[in-house]
């Protein structure tokens, strides 16, 4: 059976139980980012003007990881002179 | 009188109530009676209206006996998502941040139905502030699903699928970001129809993501959807990015065979990774419509591995920003989910939310190519049953991944496009859950969808069925 929580899947611990996350993240690539972003999150405290609480310091970092994690292939695709459809319209 | 109106299509209703055969206060009290029996075990409304739905439906009995018949939405029993605002009546998103909020205006989808003579009968629950796919809401409890009330029903709207599916109104506006009405349809046996992404207003709706928040509703049957889209929309000055294109009639122009007609097949991605009972099922629909005439083709639509990520970044960023000041002020009126979305919106890069609007612009002209091909693309709503209230994970065929996961997974793409799709009812899993068939269309043809929508509908019987409740 193919899963993908080696790499816990986005927002997945949201409302998952704590033993379950603990067990999710156990043995995941993303144990070692966690702890550097987390400290990058916190010092980035000057850039966001807000200072993140130590209670919601892991679990947002963990969300950041995963998106981080997902977005690879996202960062690496060529999209040459494509412009960006911030405002969709399709008239 | 046994209670049997509310259980029928506003398709049905609307003559009935023109000829005067029925009246709106009597329809109105059959919705009343279900709700009082159903709220305290399905959970699906936040706020009930029962004495301004009581004035409405009086109103509209009042008017209809002199003549004034204002439509087929005239004297209906309607459910509003609680995420549009509601003049006189308290609207909070789902959320204890806007528990108190009465609003002083309509939204403009709200205000239209209210012209068409609506009755509504309360402000329906849904995920807090539409940011989730459960609406097990960490405030209002959870909305359950009706078909197996240990269930989640599905969200963000799914006070909205609930509702209709159990007949406690006719029908429900709803919206949808990422399946937020094609989702609740789907795990309650409903229409949800996601319109072209401007088609319909989104003035008076609290944003989620403000480029990819659609509205539009979740009914009984296709025609009652193509009825209802009709009704809300159209321009409005008060959302300028509300398409001035003429609104066609829908109703009108959807019935007809699908001869000749192309079903797209997405082989890669839509049909990866699918429980085999909603393989089997949703195989069986494409081969239903094979037999009216229509003909099969495979489609390639590439690109749609990055939807995921594009979607987190353009949601979290978006919704952060809207969020901000609530954020600022009443950061811990949030439920825990919701609250690390909004703070984990924070932290992610500009360079790489205008990577995902880029992309974007590339998904539609892929899927642009792909219509070249087909008039429809066709595909499972969902790859997986939803779980018991509380559980987060479910299989996909041979895929265990998050709820959230799975329920985006087939609906972000028609989000991120802003092309219009819509589920419709295609049977039941082996333990009685319903199964929803997706099909989109190009840009601005919801006639077509609804077309092929209404085609398969009126060639089976899975819409007529009701929860034992």
């Amino acid at each position: 059976m193919e899963t993908r929580s080696s790499r816990l899947n986005r927002r997945a611990w949201i409302q998952g139980s704590g033993v379950g996350f603990a067990t999710l993240l156990f043995g995941s690539p993303l144990l070692a980012q966690e702890p550097p972003l987390r400290t990058t999150l916190r010092l980035m405290s000057a850039v966001t003007g807000t200072q993140l609480s130590d209670e919601w310091l892991e679990p947002t970092a963990t969300l950041v990881s995963v998106i981080l994690e997902d977005s690879k292939p996202l960062r690496s695709l060529e999209l040459g002179a494509i412009e960006p459809a911030t405002y969709f319209t399709a008239d | 009188m046994p209670q049997e109106l509310i259980f029928r299509p506003m398709s049905q209703l609307a003559p009935l109530l023109q000829k005067k055969e029925i009246s709106p206060v009597e329809l109105f009290n059959e919705a009343m009676d279900r709700i009082r029996r159903l709220q305290p075990s399905l959970n699906s409304f936040i706020t009930i209206t029962e004495e301004e739905g009581r004035r409405a439906a009086i109103n509209a009995e009042t008017e209809i006996r002199k003549g004034h018949y204002r439509g087929p939405l005239h004297g209906i029993p309607i459910s509003i998502k609680d995420l549009f605002a509601t003049r006189a009546v308290r609207t909070t998103a789902g959320s204890k941040v806007l528990a108190k909020w009465v609003p002083d205006y309509n939204a403009t989808a709200v205000g239209r139905l209210d012209q068409a003579g609506m009755v509504m009968v309360g402000k329906a629950h849904m995920h807090e502030f539409a940011y989730g796919v459960t609406n097990d809401n960490p405030h209002y409890g959870p909305a359950r699903n009706p078909w197996d009330r240990t269930r989640v029903s599905g969200g963000s709207s799914g006070g909205s699928g609930a509702a209709v599916a159990s007949s406690q109104c006719t029908v429900s506006l709803g919206s949808d970001s990422g399946g937020s009405i094609r989702i609740p349809a789907a795990v309650c046996g409903v229409v949800g129809l996601k319109p072209t992404y401007a088609r319909v207003s989104r003035y008076g709706a609290i944003p989620l993501a403000w480029s990819l928040d659609h509205v539009g509703p979740l009914t009984k049957s296709v025609e009652d959807a193509a009825i209802m889209l009709a009704a809300i929309a159209g321009p409005d000055p008060k959302d300028p990015s509300a398409s001035s294109r003429a609104v066609p009639d829908y109703r009108k122009e959807m019935m007809g065979e699908v001869r000749g007609m192309r079903l797209g097949i997405p082989r890669q991605y839509f049909f990866e990774h699918v429980d085999p009972g909603i393989q089997q099922v949703v195989s069986a629909a494409i081969r239903q419509l094979e037999s009216l005439g229509a003909t099969s083709v495979e489609v390639d639509t590439p690109g749609l591995e990055n939807c995921p990520a594009m979607e987190a970044h353009i949601t979290l960023v978006e919704a952060t920003s809207y969020h901000e000041s609530y954020l600022k002020n009443q950061a811990n009126d949030y439920g825990p989910g919701v609250r690390t979305d909004l703070e984990a919106g924070r932290y992610l890069l500009g360079t790489d939310y205008v990577k995902s609007q880029r992309a974007r612009t590339l998904l539609q002209r892929n899927f642009n190519e792909a219509f070249k091909h087909a008039d429809v693309i066709v595909s499972p709503t969902l790859p997986a049953f939803p779980p018991t209230v509380g559980d987060t994970w479910v299989q996909s065929g041979d895929l265990k991944e998050s709820i959230i996961d799975a329920f985006l997974r087939f609906n972000i793409p028609h989000d991120l496009t802003g092309f219009p799709a819509i589920s419709v009812p295609c049977g039941f899993s082996s333990t009685g859950l319903p199964i929803g068939f997706q099909i989109a269309g190009k840009a601005f043809d919801e006639v077509t969808v609804l077309k092929v929508a209404n085609a398969y509908e009126q060639s089976t019987n899975w819409h007529l069925s009701r929860p034992a409740l």
